[in-house]
């Protein structure tokens, strides 16, 4: 389990410090703790995860601390063979053969939150109230409560129990605007070796019978200007800004580029992606879907096509996607891509 | 003792024939039992969203029990237990069902095309989200969490992945990976972005796409 980086320590005393109510100051050291207790501690065990529409998967997970360096195993314990390995910000997945997976480079987007600054969480404490959930148990063992309550209707809402004892967060679930579960990561099992070895965090599958895609995952970077995009936003949910963009070949093999935005506001994150026509696949996604926490939005405007998607409520979603236009007409574009929101006809 | 027959004998599912063979097949061994009591927890997990105390110790009772009935009852066990657990006519069906699956989702997947043509080209209406907003209290309480058994959007004419049609459902499926690859690095997502990767993959194992 990951949460490199949401509140470094140093950061998260000012959060404490500025949060007014005496009641958030605990919550907010708890998450603080379980930030910091699951990229620092070394912990191995049986996770759960379950999504939407009744989806799950169990997944042995070992994660190792050590030197300053992080190691991370997971692998699925159900279906088809599923591992991933990262080391520190490199990323390996072991996948069937038949399967392809969309990494094809390094990612080198910048300006993602890989720390929050103090700026940040002071923003993030605008739009989410932190609230002291109690003791629970999980995995048997103790665990403190902690609520992270959105406060408005773009965006989503977490719980967090972290283990008591070593604040490694045990249990995270993803929840919805009526309270609703819409995603849950947990422990049904773990334990804290003062080890792991190395081993461990090596395929234990034969891999030659599996395709290994590699990649990094994105470093922390300058800002990012948004005047650089090939996009431009008439309106944002409150708190959502850019804070990476990348050009990137598109998936699958498929000929052109494609634009990603990422849009943030410290906690919640929405893709935007936008291709040009020329780009296109044959079947394009417009409309809206959903898959659990997931929300996706797509729709054609002159040459251009965005899709869009985040684990945000509908409105946020839609609301970026009615407002989003093109700049300027892409290189060979017909003239009718104009910054009218409403595309023309096909 | 794979996990498969494991999960059957779980399901209530086993036939005689094979509840032979979980017996025979190595009894229940420290691992099998330790496996038994993982899926025995998952499933209660499943089912009431939390672990009963001393569920493994039933767990272990459970494959107890079993062991010794094989120990003092093997030549009659299938009879007996044939009589109770196998549900041969159900276990079919579930053979069956990724067949049936890929035929519901091809003929929903058509439906979709057609059903999603009125959103060409042209904004798809914020309902219910006015132009510059203000924040609004949401009564969201985490405490209370409760499993989803829908958690569909409010728009009647939204899609369920599912229901797309596998091209479709490809793309948003790169897409996502792309997201959750980029989030991973952000903190309280990297978790959920982790195990949605792999979980992604699965969907889209069930849903028949073209990989």
């Amino acid at each position: 389990m990951r949460f490199a980086g949401f509140c470094a320590a140093g950061a998260a005393a000012w959060f404490v410090a500025a949060l007014p109510a005496a009641r958030a100051a605990e919550p907010a050291e708890h998450l603080a703790r379980a930030a910091q207790a699951g990229r620092t501690a070394t912990y191995q065990g049986v996770l759960v995860y379950r999504g939407g529409d009744e989806d799950f998967e169990v997944l042995r997970v070992q994660h190792r601390f050590a030197n300053g360096s992080e190691r991370e195993h997971i692998a699925s314990l159900t279906g088809e063979v599923r591992q991933l390995l990262r080391i520190d910000n490199h990323l390996i997945c072991i996948l069937p053969k038949d399967h392809t997976l969309s990494m094809d480079g390094p990612p080198a987007l910048k300006g993602v939150l890989s720390e929050l600054n103090a700026e940040r969480l002071h923003d993030l404490a605008q739009w989410y109230e932190f609230r002291d959930l109690g003791q629970t148990r999980v995995a048997g063992r103790a665990c403190n409560g902690v609520g992270v309550v959105p406060r408005d209707q773009f965006r989503y809402g977490y719980a967090v129990c972290a283990d008591a004892e070593t604040g490694v967060p045990l249990k995270v679930t993803l929840v919805g605007q009526h309270g609703e579960m819409l995603e849950q990561v947990m422990f049904t099992e773990i334990t804290y070796p003062d080890s792991i070895p190395d081993s461990a965090f090596l395929a234990d599958i034969d891999t030659s019978k599996f395709q290994t895609v590699t990649g990094d995952l994105p470093a922390k970077g300058a800002a990012v200007d948004p005047a650089q995009s090939q996009l431009q936003f008439a309106e944002l949910p409150p708190g959502y800004r850019i804070v990476a963009r990348e050009e990137r070949p598109l998936p699958a093999g498929q000929q052109g580029k494609v634009e990603h935005l990422l849009l943030s506001d410290g906690l919640s994150a929405v893709s935007v992606f936008s291709t040009i026509e020329q780009s296109l696949p044959e079947k394009p996604f417009r409309g809206v879907s959903h898959q659990g926490a997931l929300e996706a939005y797509g729709r054609t405007m002159g040459s251009y096509h965005i899709t869009i998607v985040g684990e945000v409520p509908p409105q946020a979603v839609r609301m970026i996607g009615d407002g989003v236009h093109p700049v300027f007409p892409a290189e060979g574009a017909p003239p009718h891509a104009s910054p009218d929101p409403a595309p023309a006809p096909q | 003792m794979s996990e498969e027959s494991l999960s059957a004998l779980l399901d209530g599912e086993c036939s005689a024939g094979e509840l032979r063979e979980v017996l025979a097949g190595g009894g229940p061994s420290p691992a099998a039992m330790k496996r038994w009591g993982r899926m025995c927890q998952v499933r209660e997990v499943l089912a009431g969203g939390r672990t009963a105390p001393g569920s493994e110790a039933f767990c272990a009772s459970v494959m107890s029990a079993l062991a010794q009935e094989r120990a003092t009852a093997r030549p009659g066990i299938v009879e007996r237990s044939g009589r109770i657990i196998a549900r041969p006519a159900r276990r079919a069906s579930r053979r069956w069902q990724p067949l049936l699956g890929l035929a519901a989702a091809a003929s929903i997947a058509s439906v979709a095309v057609v059903g999603a043509r009125h959103f060409l080209d042209r904004p798809l209406g914020a309902a219910g989200v006015a132009a510059g907003a203000a924040p609004s209290q949401v009564a969201v309480a985490p405490a209370q969490v409760q499993p989803a058994a829908v958690t569909a959007g409010s728009d009647p004419d939204e899609l369920r992945w599912a229901q797309l049609d596998a091209d479709t459902a490809g793309q948003l499926n790169e897409f996502v990976i792309e997201h959750s690859n980029l989030r991973a690095g952000q903190g309280m997502g990297g978790s959920l972005s982790y195990a949605r990767m792999i979980n992604t993959r699965t969907v889209e194992l069930r849903a028949g796409a073209p990989h």
